[in-house]
């Protein structure tokens, strides 16, 4: 999407936005390589890293990166701008409205959301640029990482060593797919997210950034639990320091949903029950479930039953909001299942179960979505069972291809 | 430890140092101790009336040790393992402790005399004609050739050449007994399905498998998954083979190219299985095991020294394997295989590896001689 928006003709220019590790510089350097398959002289693209300090101490404004063109420039040829973090910049969103509207470049920025927030600009350049979300791998880029030349994924599955254990301890985090070390990997991303992301980034934003991470590391021990801010703030209440009012709470919910490290899942609500759908409080899930896994308390985190399903549920999510990224709602208090996915096709009730033992969850299901007038029930587990009309579903095939699955097969 | 005062019976002897002068007398307490219920011989200890009156300290007990184990291989029959009978200095005196032998009846050998003996209290007693006939009948043969036919008829008949289907890495263990194994019980599935239990990493290169699932038909356990990958057979006697498909063995490198770790790990999986395997046999784990491995339709691939780890692991020249690879079996105490799984799983990855034309120094650094362990970044 991003590389067909960068080659195409329209005016406006692409924003990349992800948490840390998710392969947004990575992305940016394969359009690089794409322009040049497409024949774009080398000359007329321009890629500069403002996080890199060697660079910025003499080039400190995108700019002053503009005004830098090398002898190969071809005038006739339009011109491709790539500015990777670009958010370290102050008052890069005027800048990048000016020039959308003065020259017909191609432009695509990148930054972590975090960064982003800060710049009250961001949100003036609607119309200006397009906004895209950069998250972590699904399974099935997953196993595209690990797969040899041609080898669909199905087969890298069946090849690599316990591919689903692995996506499920390490999450969809480009830079650790490789890494054999389940200790390593927890505390780079604990690392890089609790220290990075929310201590460093968010620090521009002026809120109590120790309290904020608190808050996270809170949400990932309760991920895809009802968010309660009362009792919340009761735990967030630091030595000499007040109790957060509800204000504050909201405030730094809203940070940590922006920066795309928590995901909030609202209450279904019927036609009839749409008020209470409005009301209700929701259910927040870590974006990817290798967060739950980095920032639990114990070593083995998978072999504890609850954190399992929190796992089993944040990567089923995760999947669904790759397909429906708008329409997925919890609905335990209505219907009693995990999920209410709302498609253009229909509705689907979802129950999730990292067991693989069933029973009798299928019809169960079944009972309760009429209740909240489903066009389909699908119960995604643990196991290895599968029914021919795609009702049960094991998570390996479910997360390789969860649009199938909630279409109906 | 022996205290004063304690007294001989059953299970217990004591002997003066200077029996060691003719260790054909322990040889004799040994033999009966191993046709009866095991037991132990303290060597260093005189007795009046069957009770410890007095300690004598063995002179240069080390030594001692190893003439006396050396003497009780030789002077008893079948051989005493390491399993069975084992030789111990403790605080200047030796101790030979034994086990209940499973391959008896056992014999003291004394000049051209074969001696079958059992322990009745504190004394020795020699077995009768009728004992000895019903003990000979009941005893299980040991396997033809000990080592090389049994992992012979389990590797089967030469590959024929370019022969596709027969390709992979195989792991052979055959126990040197028969065993008795309830390949119907229940305890085996959770144990091939959760490699952690075995000491195996969960997300290893090891046997276990998500889609894999046990069958048992006709005595042998085979545990598969609908399509072409790694597969392990069992049989009731205690026979293993574990066949590995070649392109299994390939992560990360190039086309052809064996990865240490996986090849490393998957073999050590099984050493570290086999153990919990063999004790669930109703008769008890075996003295000793043969363990073998082949990698077959391996021409042309290759192989690097040390490991993804290892500084310029990258650039490093790779050996070549020019055709299948059939290092012969080796034999080794159960309790070995049991102790240092990894060391035994390490020494047949050794012969791979001479195969490949590198010695022991350029194997993966994982492995560590001091622990005998071989640790992958967990």
């Amino acid at each position: 999407m991003v590389l067909n928006g960068l080659r195409g003709s329209d005016r406006r220019a692409l924003v990349l936005v992800g948490p840390r590790q998710v392969g947004k510089t990575v992305l940016l350097r394969q359009c690089i390589d794409d322009l040049l398959d497409a024949g774009w002289p080398p000359g007329n693209i321009t890629y500069f890293d403002f996080s890199d300090d060697r660079l910025t101490s003499v080039v400190t404004t995108p700019r002053a990166v503009l005004e830098q063109k090398p002898p190969s420039f071809v005038r006739e040829h339009r011109r491709a701008i790539l500015l990777d973090e670009v958010g370290r910049v102050e008052g890069w969103a005027d800048w990048l409205k000016q020039l959308v509207d003065r020259e017909a470049h191609r432009i695509l920025v990148t930054d972590s959301a975090a960064h982003l927030l800060h710049d009250k600009g961001r949100e003036s350049g609607l119309g200006r640029w397009e906004e895209h979300t950069l998250e972590g791998l699904t399974y099935r880029e997953y196993l595209a990482f690990q797969a040899r030349p041609g080898e669909p994924g199905e087969q890298a599955e069946r090849r690599l060593p316990n591919p689903l254990e692995a996506f499920l301890f390490f999450g969809g985090f480009p830079e650790h797919v490789h890494n054999q070390s389940l200790a390593q990997v927890r505390q780079r991303v604990r690392i890089d997210i609790a220290d990075r992301a929310l201590l460093r980034d968010l620090q521009q934003t002026g809120v109590d950034v120790q309290r904020v991470r608190d808050l996270f590391v809170y949400l990932m021990e309760d991920s895809g639990s009802i968010f309660d801010g009362q009792s919340r703030s009761r735990a967030l209440v630091r030595m000499g320091d007040d109790r957060p009012d509800k204000r504050s709470m909201e405030k730094w919910l809203g940070l940590l949903i922006d920066t795309h490290l928590v995901v909030r899942v609202d209450l279904f609500a019927t036609q009839a029950t749409g008020k209470l759908g409005g009301r209700a409080r929701p259910k927040l899930y870590a974006v990817d479930q290798g967060l739950i896994t980095a920032f639990a308390s114990t070593p083995r985190p998978l072999g504890d039953s609850r954190l399992r399903a929190q796992v089993t549920e944040a990567a089923v999510l995760r999947a669904m909001r790759s397909t429906s990224p708008e329409g997925v709602t919890y609905a335990r208090e209505v219907t009693e299942t995990d999920f209410i996915v709302q498609r253009f096709d229909g509705r689907v009730a979802v129950e999730v179960t990292s067991s693989g033992q069933l029973r009798g969850k299928p019809n169960e299901v079944r009972e309760r979505f009429g209740k909240a007038q489903a066009t389909r029930a699908l119960v995604v587990h643990g196991g290895l069972e599968e029914d021919a009309k795609g009702t049960i579903v094991p998570i390996h095939r479910f997360l390789l291809d969860p649009d199938s699955y909630l279409k109906g097969r | 430890m022996v205290a004063l005062g304690d007294k001989e019976g059953q299970k217990l002897e004591f002997k003066r140092a200077d029996v060691l002068e003719d260790p054909a007398n322990v040889a004799r307490e040994v033999a009966a101790l191993l046709n009866t219920e095991g037991g132990k011989v303290w060597i260093g200890v005189i007795e009046e009336a069957g009770v410890a009156v007095s300690m004598q300290t063995v002179p240069n007990p080390e030594a001692a040790r190893s003439r006396l184990h050396d003497a009780l291989v030789s002077r008893v029959e079948p051989s005493p393992t390491n399993e069975e009978v084992r030789v111990v200095v403790n605080d200047g005196l030796l101790c030979v402790e034994v086990d209940r032998g499973r391959r008896g009846p056992y014999a003291f050998l004394e000049k051209s005399m074969r001696g079958y003996v059992i322990r009745v209290g504190a004394r020795l007693r020699p077995l009768s004609l009728d004992e000895l006939r019903e003990r000979f009948s009941k005893a299980k043969p040991e396997r033809p050739g000990q080592a090389e036919e049994a992992i012979a008829g389990l590797r089967g008949p030469p590959r024929e050449k370019n022969d596709r289907a027969d390709s992979g890495l195989f792991v052979f263990i055959a126990p040197s007994l028969p065993l008795e194994l309830d390949l119907r019980s229940p305890q085996l599935e959770p144990l091939l399905r959760a490699p952690e239990s075995s000491g195996n990493r969960a997300m290893g290169w090891n046997f276990s498998g998500r889609f894999h699932t046990l069958k048992v038909k006709s005595g042998v356990a085979i545990w598969k998954a609908d399509f072409p990958t790694h597969q392990l057979m069992i049989d009731k006697k205690g026979d293993l083979v574990f066949s590995v498909p070649l392109e299994r063995l390939q992560w990360q490198g190039e086309a052809r190219e064996v990865c240490p770790w996986v090849l490393a790990e998957l073999i050590l999986s099984v050493c570290r299985l086999y153990p919990l395997l063999a004790e669930t046999s109703a008769s008890g784990p075996p003295p000793q095991v043969l363990l073998a491995t082949s990698l077959r339709g391996i021409a042309t691939w290759t192989l690097k020294p040390y490991s993804p780890n290892s500084a310029g692991y990258h650039l490093t020249p790779a050996g070549e394997a020019n055709a299948d690879l059939e290092p012969p079996p080796l034999l080794i105490d159960f309790s070995e295989l049991k102790s240092t799984p990894d060391r035994c799983g390490w020494r047949l990855l050794e012969q791979l590896y001479d195969d490949f034309g590198f010695g022991a120094d350029q194997m993966p650094p994982e492995f560590n001689r001091a622990t005998n362990q071989f640790v992958l970044p967990s």
